[in-house]
């Protein structure tokens, strides 16, 4: 398209306004391509994009041009438009014009319709989620109790071997005096099985010194995830 | 642009351009310095320079230019006025914006 194709086309469509208008608007693009040159003239063309998305912005900016720009028909025009700017434009008109203040008050009830959808969902899939929420929680908390009990098992296990080993110490130093040998190999059984037993309750000691309050603060870090969630969505 | 333009400082922006040519700047001009400080298309300047001239904020004349007649805007006094009260309301709000930007 040429520029004075564009400018016909243009002046066509502005046929409905006043001829005043319609001739300064006219005047007004016909400056601008001269001025830009006529290299520039394609660049403009494209940038301006129809003759028709011009005239509707020339009439947007006739506040007194209420025929076709009724309220319907304005927000039609600012909701099809593709870029930003124009809508910036249209925001802008539209404050002038005291209707934005409709698109105020229709934020609100839009985000009470969503809230009172999420609560309804809520409520029907309550038989699913409750079970499955507190499986999860079982899960959860069983998962710890398993340690523990491991824990105290190998705990009570190397207790038994210890008690185990000084009665073999025991019972070998009574033999020493009637079988030398026998009561020699018993003190040293004995003896094997007291340094075991240490062995495992040093190990026991110390794993539970580690474990348990990592333990306590993976709980503490799970069962406070949707709140650090909540607490976090809120700064951002 | 993250920052949207509205409607106010979008005047307050093509009153400033405009004031600096004493003899007056035709459509063109002022749109590529607009387009120095925000991102605006071509369409959108003739619809704010129409409503300034209409609320006396502009006025226009027509100078033999290149064998053509080019219009030219010049801003007015009550134009100057509205710039003046522009400016105070952008010094204010911009100290204050910048001042939360760097509080800590």
């Amino acid at each position: 398209m040429k520029k004075e194709e564009f400018l016909r086309e243009l002046e066509a469509l502005l046929g409905d306004i006043s001829q005043g208008e319609r001739e300064e608007a006219i005047q007004y693009y016909r400056d601008y391509f001269d001025d830009a040159g006529p290299e520039k003239e394609a660049d403009i063309i494209e940038e301006l994009g129809s003759p028709i998305r011009v005239a509707r912005i020339i009439k947007a900016g006739l506040g007194d041009n209420d025929g076709e720009f009724s309220e319907q028909g304005y927000r039609d025009w600012r909701f099809s438009q593709e870029q930003a700017l124009e809508r910036r434009t249209g925001e802008a008109q539209g404050a002038r014009q005291g209707q934005a203040q409709e698109g105020k008050w229709q934020a609100p009830q839009s985000n009470g319709w969503k809230i009172a959808c999420l609560i309804l969902l809520c409520i029907l899939l309550l038989p699913i989620i409750f079970p499955v929420g507190i499986s999860l929680l079982a899960v959860v908390l069983a998962i710890p109790a398993v340690i523990l009990a491991l824990g105290l098992a190998i705990a009570a296990g190397s207790l038994a071997i210890l008690i185990s080993g000084v009665a073999t110490i025991v019972t070998g130093f009574i033999n020493l005096f009637f079988v030398p040998a026998v009561g020699m190999a018993l003190v040293g059984v004995g003896f094997l099985l007291l340094a075991l037993g240490v062995l495992l309750m040093l190990a026991t000691i110390g794993c539970c010194w580690k474990v348990i309050p990592w333990m306590i603060r993976g709980i503490v870090q799970v069962l406070s995830y949707p709140i650090r969630k909540r607490r976090e969505a809120g700064q951002a | 642009m993250v920052f949207n333009t509205g409607a106010a400082l979008l005047d307050a922006i093509v009153l400033a351009v405009v004031s600096k040519e004493a003899g007056g700047t035709y459509g063109y001009k002022i749109t590529q310095d607009v387009r120095q400080a925000i991102d605006i298309s071509e369409s959108t300047l003739y619809p704010v320079l129409r409503r300034l001239q209409k609320d006396g904020c502009l006025e226009v004349y027509d100078m033999e230019f290149g064998g053509r007649n080019r219009r030219y805007y010049k801003i007015t006094e009550s134009g100057r006025a509205q710039l003046e009260l522009y400016r105070n309301e952008w010094r204010r709000y911009s100290t204050k914006i910048s001042y939360i930007f760097a509080g800590e």
